[in-house]
């Protein structure tokens, strides 16, 4: 099984063995960050780390993969973790039920946003800016979402959540989920080989409801 | 200078500025136009992208505001893709992007 595991990828052998060699962190194991966590356990990285303070709810069954009627009530890292443990029982995952702190990203190579607040982006983009550690966020919205990558040296997040409050609870459907935590994992996949990606530079603003989907980039000083 | 607001001129209702009930500005000798762009859910029951004729003196915010946008949602303003605040004037041909806050994950 093992052998073939990976096969369908296309990747070269050395390209498979960076993903095998990587640790991401996944901070919000809900929405975007569950989604996100089974693309990358597929495309094959080797060691995850998850942070989610939080259990599955009945509201979360519209767009979260792991949520089920079985896993109402329980630890949304912890249910994340064994769902990765099962698509491949070779990963290696550590789970906090928590908010995210130092442990949650500090030996990851990078870290994907599944949070769902705008002051807890900006100071998970603080503490990746601090350990240098790239950030690839994601956020959505109703039909819209967005996707971007804050190297540091560009402050996507400070950008775009500056002096704002946002809505903790705000509509999502799990098809704009699914799309922009795909995007994510596309992001940490050509992060992680080495290849450039122009949403270093800006975001992606995806528009589901018009087919509409616009890069926004910026020059940073 | 004197908050933006609809008057009735002879040709029909158009943006102007008043002091009490005189009518100060006359929009057809001094207007500009800028190309308004709206993101994500700011689109809804109002448009993508549209030619907008405004006076001279018009504000960033108050486009915000004519839009019936809470600036309160707002996210990011681009101006002619650099960032920009609520009390910025606007020139002839700007190209004007208004953003929401995207805050689910």
């Amino acid at each position: 099984m093992e052998a073939e595991r990976y096969i369908r990828n296309g990747l070269s052998p050395a390209e498979q063995e960076a993903l095998a060699q990587a640790t991401v962190a996944i901070i919000g194991c809900g929405g975007l960050g569950g989604r996100c966590a089974e693309l990358l356990v597929r495309l094959g990285i080797g060691s995850f780390l998850l942070t989610d303070p939080d259990t599955f709810t009945d509201s979360n069954l519209n767009r979260q993969i792991f949520c089920t009627s079985q896993t109402i009530g329980l630890d949304k890292a912890f249910v994340v973790a064994d769902e990765l443990r099962k698509i491949n029982p070779q990963v290696t995952v550590d789970f906090y039920v928590q908010s995210f702190a130092e442990r949650s990203i500090e030996n990851a190579d990078l870290v994907i946003d599944g949070l769902d607040s705008g002051d807890d982006r900006v100071r998970l983009a603080e503490l990746c800016r601090k350990h240098s550690i790239p950030l690839i966020h994601g956020a959505v919205q109703g039909w819209y979402g967005q996707t971007g990558v804050d190297q540091g040296t560009n402050p996507l997040l400070n950008t775009l959540y500056a002096n704002v409050e946002t809505d903790n609870a705000p509509k999502v459907l799990p098809m704009t989920v699914a799309l922009i935590a795909a995007l994510q994992a596309t992001e940490a996949c050509k992060f992680l080989l080495q290849k450039q990606s122009v949403l270093t530079q800006g975001w992606m603003q995806c528009d589901l409801l018009h087919t509409d989907f616009d890069k926004i980039l910026q020059e940073y000083p | 200078m004197n908050p933006l607001c609809l008057v009735t001129f002879p040709d029909g209702v158009r943006w102007g500025r008043k002091e009490g009930l005189q009518l100060l500005t006359h929009i057809q000798d001094l207007t500009l136009r800028v190309t308004v762009k709206l993101f994500a859910f700011f689109r809804e029951g109002r448009f993508i992208k549209e030619e907008q004729e405004l006076p001279e003196g018009t504000t960033t915010g108050e486009v915000v505001d004519s839009l019936h946008i809470d600036r309160e949602e707002v996210g990011v303003l681009l101006l002619n893709s650099r960032h920009c605040q609520f009390d910025h004037v606007l020139q002839e041909g700007d190209i004007y992007a208004i953003f929401p806050v995207i805050g689910g994950g």
